[in-house]
């Protein structure tokens, strides 16, 4: 785990490696699939559920700057990174 | 008492035909409700909120009316425009609904789709920008859809009125539609359990049980008024037993079984032709662009100033306030009211110097309406094209500072039109923690149209340094007080969670129609104050009390703040309104009363005073008496206190001399 010090440091509770990372560690323009949100406080999470973002579909991080945002179908979301860091996503094969 | 009835409740859209047009925010709900409807529209706020609703006869049907609900994210809602189209839903003289959704966004249109369908009512769904969707390269086919849900669906262009009369010819042969989507069983069976009770209800039981689990406001309340008690508690005693089987939620659990049925529809349904994501830069990411977005901000809010500030406040109340009132109206009534009134009292109360015509309506037409209306067109520009939300990402690390988030940039912009409505659009906020913070600061550091103005005028009149230091200060204030009020205040902070819609030429009617009906909330809500004020003036200047308050303030103004006398009599001002004062403080100074430290001085203490008396009686209404006068007894002594140390800091260090 050593090498992924710095991915570690923003991923609140969740432990980092190649299959799962949280949210606000991936690079801008790749397109990720969410496992889960249950991090997150339910007031948010039941806020971005209704926007559509539910473990399963698949969205594509547009900018981490200066709030991460994200594609999910043809819409934007921003969000702050204290919510990015609490939802677990894993890599979609491009 | 195991029986249970239903209440009527007496609804102003009980009486005759509706249909609702519901969907998600910005998919295009008011041109189509444009296009259905024609000329007659009526836009009002939904009784007991500050929602507007638009209403309007249908141009096909007889007799039926179309009502335009706010756009809702999903249900359960959670905000106050969300409830309002779900009581729109609850009422049960609905005939149809019509489903406005984006076809570039198929899942999440399918979701509300859903939960509509549930309901039972007649349904239609209105897939509209099809034109964009096909720019994206999406194909729908809307077969497999309409099999699935039972429901007609049209694709539509409404900005170019195609499949407009499709829709007119399904709402009229639309039947009640039965969805049911396979829920867990243990959800089925608290279903069953509910609907076993058989009550009454306006929607499917099973969709007001469905709406009951996940603990939604407005069934919450329903459910409270119609049912009778041991039913109500079996409710509860079955969502409780269910929460605890679902820890990660209920609602969670609902939503994953709708996705799945949404998933295998959109499958059969959507063909993606081509990438549908490009990493091309558009001009809706460099407005938040960290670099790009600051500069674009700034040319927005100089053309916002030009508008409003320069052709709003300069030239459209020159023309009106000096010429038209100024030279023609005023002139032609005293003349009239010389003529023909014998009481001096009675002239003095119309055309005098606090005269119910020549200071209260001149006052609230000539000078604020063109203030406020080219402010309320600019608003609703920035609001129809998308950009505000982009504005609340730009702020958002401004406003975490102060304990807020970017989406308090919204009434705090308002704020600069008119204090009175921005603390309205509190409501916006969902916290009331967020809602009291920003309602202090509205009240403490925003200066509104009608004070700016002055206060532009007269710093100009200055230095350029002054307009420094007076913003400075301002900032200052907003910011410490604010950073302050948030360690104070008990909770946290919520963090910024806002959808950035695609930025897009606002429309024409939108626009328009969003101004009138702000610009009518205007004419009978605040101008009847500003009235009331210049009563108050006058009676107080007629029985000889204004000098003697006057006099009471002196020490303060001469010994405090450094200024002449007289000025006390403007500061008195203050209290009606704070751009009473300024305007005050403007004319001695360019009689050349003050000095540039004194004007300078005179403005900072006004731009921090109480905005007007209208300010709080909105105050006191949304935040409660003991709130809205703490905030009072905190903001006057505050903020002479604050010029008071401007004056002494200023000319400790030999400014303006």
């Amino acid at each position: 785990m050593f090498h992924h010090r710095k991915r570690q440091r923003c991923a609140r509770g969740y432990e980092a490696n190649d299959h799962c990372l949280a949210l606000c560690q991936v690079a801008p323009g790749r397109e990720v699939k969410i496992r889960e949100m249950e991090r997150l406080h339910p007031p948010f999470r039941r806020h971005l559920h209704a926007y559509g973002l539910l473990p399963g579909r698949c969205i594509r991080v547009i900018t981490q700057q200066p709030v991460t945002i994200i594609q999910v179908e043809q819409m934007e979301l921003a969000f702050e990174k204290s919510v990015a860091e609490g939802i677990l996503v894993e890599p979609v094969n491009e | 008492m195991a029986a249970c009835h239903v209440v009527q409740q007496t609804h102003p859209y009980l009486n005759g035909h509706y249909i609702a047009l519901v969907g998600n925010p910005n998919v295009g709900k008011s041109v189509l409700f444009h296009r259905l409807t024609g000329q007659y529209v009526m836009v009002s706020n939904y009784p007991g909120t500050t929602v507007e609703v638009s209403q309007g006869r249908l141009r096909k049907m007889e007799g039926v009316t179309l009502i335009d609900t706010p756009g809702v994210v999903s249900f359960p809602s959670r905000s106050e425009d969300e409830q309002v189209t779900e009581r729109v839903l609850f009422n049960n003289d609905l005939r149809t609904v019509i489903q406005v959704g984006d076809a570039k966004n198929l899942r999440r249109t399918l979701h509300l789709t859903i939960q509509l369908a549930e309901m039972g009512l007649p349904l239609v769904l209105a897939l509209n920008m099809m034109d964009e969707a096909r720019m994206r390269g999406l194909e729908i086919r809307t077969e497999v859809m309409e099999r699935a849900f039972g429901i007609p669906i049209i694709q539509t262009v409404a900005t170019r009125g195609n499949g407009i009369e499709e829709v007119e010819r399904a709402i009229q042969s639309a039947r009640p539609v039965t969805l049911k989507i396979q829920y867990p069983p243990d959800i089925e069976q608290a279903l069953q359990a509910i609907e076993q009770m058989a009550f009454e209800s306006p929607i499917s039981i099973r969709s007001l049980s469905l709406l009951w689990l996940v603990q939604d406001p407005v069934c919450e309340i329903w459910v409270e008024e119609n049912t009778a008690n041991s039913i109500r508690e079996k409710m509860i005693e079955i969502r409780s037993g269910l929460m605890e089987k679902y820890p990660e939620g209920v609602d969670l659990v609902i939503q994953k079984s709708r996705e799945d049925f949404i998933a295998h529809l959109v499958q059969e349904s959507l063909q993606e032709t081509k990438s549908s994501t490009s990493s091309r830069i558009h001009l809706s990411h460099l407005t938040i662009h960290p670099v790009w977005g600051v500069p674009i901000l700034l040319m927005v809010l100089y053309a916002m100033y030009w508008f409003v500030g320069v052709f709003g406040a300069g030239t459209l109340v020159g023309l009106l306030e000096e010429r038209l009132f100024g030279e023609i109206i005023n002139p032609w009534l005293i003349g009239l009211s010389e003529k023909f009134i014998p009481w001096e009292m009675v002239r003095n109360f119309l055309v005098g110097e606090y005269g119910f015509w020549t200071m209260g309506m001149t006052y609230a037409l000539a000078l604020l309406l063109p203030i406020v209306l080219t402010f309320f067109i600019a608003f609703g520009i920035l609001e129809d094209s998308g950009y505000l939300p982009r504005v609340a990402v730009l702020s958002n690390r401004l406003f975490s500072a102060i304990g807020l988030n970017g989406q308090a940039v919204l009434p705090m912009v308002l704020g600069l039109g008119c204090v009175t409505m921005a603390t309205m659009t509190t409501r916006i906020l969902n916290r009331p923690r967020d809602r009291i913070l920003v309602t202090l600061l509205l009240a403490l550091a925003v200066p509104c149209s009608a004070q700016l103005g002055v206060v532009m005028g007269m710093l100009a009149a200055i230095s350029f340094s002054a307009t420094l230091i007076w913003g400075g200060v301002i900032f200052l204030v907003l910011m410490l007080v604010g950073w302050l009020a948030s360690k104070v205040l008990p909770g946290e902070r919520t963090p910024l969670i806002v959808e950035l819609p695609p930025l897009r030429m606002p429309v024409f009617t939108n626009v328009i129609f969003k101004t009138l009906a702000r610009l009518e909330w205007y004419i009978k809500e605040a101008v009847p104050l500003f009235l009331l004020g210049t009563v108050i003036l006058f009676v107080l200047d007629t029985l000889h009390l204004l000098p003697a308050l006057i006099e009471t303030l002196k020490p303060i103004v001469t010994g405090w703040l450094g200024l002449p006398p007289e000025a006390a009599s403007a500061l008195m001002m203050g209290f009606l309104r704070r751009d009473f004062a300024a305007t005050g403080f403007f004319v001695m100074q360019s009689q050349g009363h003050l000095s540039d430290l004194q004007a300078l001085v005179s403005i900072t203490t006004i731009t921090l005073f109480i905005p007007c008396i209208a300010s709080v009686f909105m105050m006191i209404k949304e935040r409660g008496w003991k709130i809205g006068l703490g905030m009072v007894a905190f903001i006057l002594p505050f903020s002479v206190l604050v010029g008071g140390f401007l004056m002494r800091l200023l000319s400790g260090l030999g400014w303006g001399s």
